[in-house]
């Protein structure tokens, strides 16, 4: 018995989109992992990636507060006894830094305006931030 | 979209190329391709909130982690069963990679799981903000985010002394599927 692999249009519930599924796998009722499309209301979207440097606030351009994350770049170059190899970037967990005492305060957190049309990221240091279509009031 | 060359599926390609046609493996054409298995699908995004009335008990440390059994005096299950961890998913065929950050009202989100480190508070005294303990939990089947924070007061003099106040604080959690 065959399966329908696209549907499109009214799927389940109040969802509206497009599903495709693997083959074997009807897009209706199957479960996420086995899609290999998912657009829909219900899932969400990568929009938009960026990097910044130090405090800075990023034009959104959106109708409502939009889901983000932003990911501190810490620095330990100034920390003692810590050998930092050259071109050694990426992310500190946890974060602030613990070595607040030697490397400063380096916490890195957004506020995103109610409205949508902007984001600002204060940091003292580079922050990687994602933005996602799923629209929050929070 | 649809049947493409034998494949259901759907293809979206850069302008002036051919969707039907052109090499599909090629990404300085195409810009989606359903046949593609080695990206990462968003699950879902979301918020989950802490438990309310808030607990009077400890909840998992940065550190700690999830075992069925107790053993070696770290007792894991006392950990899966906190009140202070809130499921998000069940269900999920593969363990998931989460991203979970601290997030507070008014659009306000946090790198990590704390917001300060050691803040100053008086000649005698260290107040630390702990947004504490590892965010996420994944493994095959579920999702578990730890909403516990607590505020530390220590007293220091010739006995130091502590005193903690528990509150949870809102978590922002995404949710990926990774190609394995």
């Amino acid at each position: 018995m065959s399966v329908r692999r696209i549907r499109m249009g009214k799927l389940a519930g109040t969802e509206r989109g497009i599903r495709i599924s693997k083959p074997g796998y009807d897009a209706l009722t199957t479960g996420p992992e086995n899609l290999l499309l998912n657009a829909t209301d219900k899932y969400s979207n990568l929009l938009k990636l960026g990097i910044v440097y130090g405090t800075t606030t990023v034009a959104l351009g959106f109708g409502a507060r939009p889901f983000v994350t932003v990911t501190a770049i810490g620095d330990l170059s100034s920390a003692p006894d810590i050998v930092w190899p050259p071109n050694m970037i990426g992310p500190l967990r946890p974060s602030p830094v613990w070595m607040v005492n030697h490397v400063g305060d380096q916490t890195a957190y957004a506020i995103v305006s109610a409205d949508g049309s902007t984001m600002s990221i204060f940091t003292p240091v580079k922050v990687w931030y994602s933005v996602y279509s799923r629209i929050t009031g929070a | 979209m649809g049947n493409i060359n034998g494949s259901f599926g759907m293809r979206t390609t850069l302008p002036g190329f051919d969707a039907r046609n052109d090499d599909p493996s090629d990404p300085t054409k195409f810009s989606f391709n359903t046949d593609w298995n080695d990206i990462v699908y968003i699950d879902r995004v979301g918020y989950v909130n802490p438990p309310s009335p808030v607990p009077n008990t400890d909840g998992p440390m940065p550190g700690s982690w999830i075992r069925a059994q107790p053993e070696f005096g770290i007792d894991g299950w006392d950990e899966i069963n906190s009140p202070w961890l809130i499921p998000v998913v069940h269900g999920l065929p593969y363990r998931a990679y989460v991203e979970a950050r601290a997030s507070y009202p008014n659009g306000v989100i946090y790198d990590d799981y704390r917001r300060v480190m050691v803040a100053s508070n008086g000649v005698n005294t260290t107040q630390t903000d702990h947004s504490c303990g590892n965010k996420a939990w994944s493994e095959v089947g579920y999702v578990k985010i730890n909403t516990w924070e607590y505020t530390a007061l220590t007293i220091t003099g010739n006995t130091p002394s502590y005193s903690y106040t528990y509150y949870g604080h809102r978590v922002a959690f995404v949710i990926f599927r990774l190609p394995l």
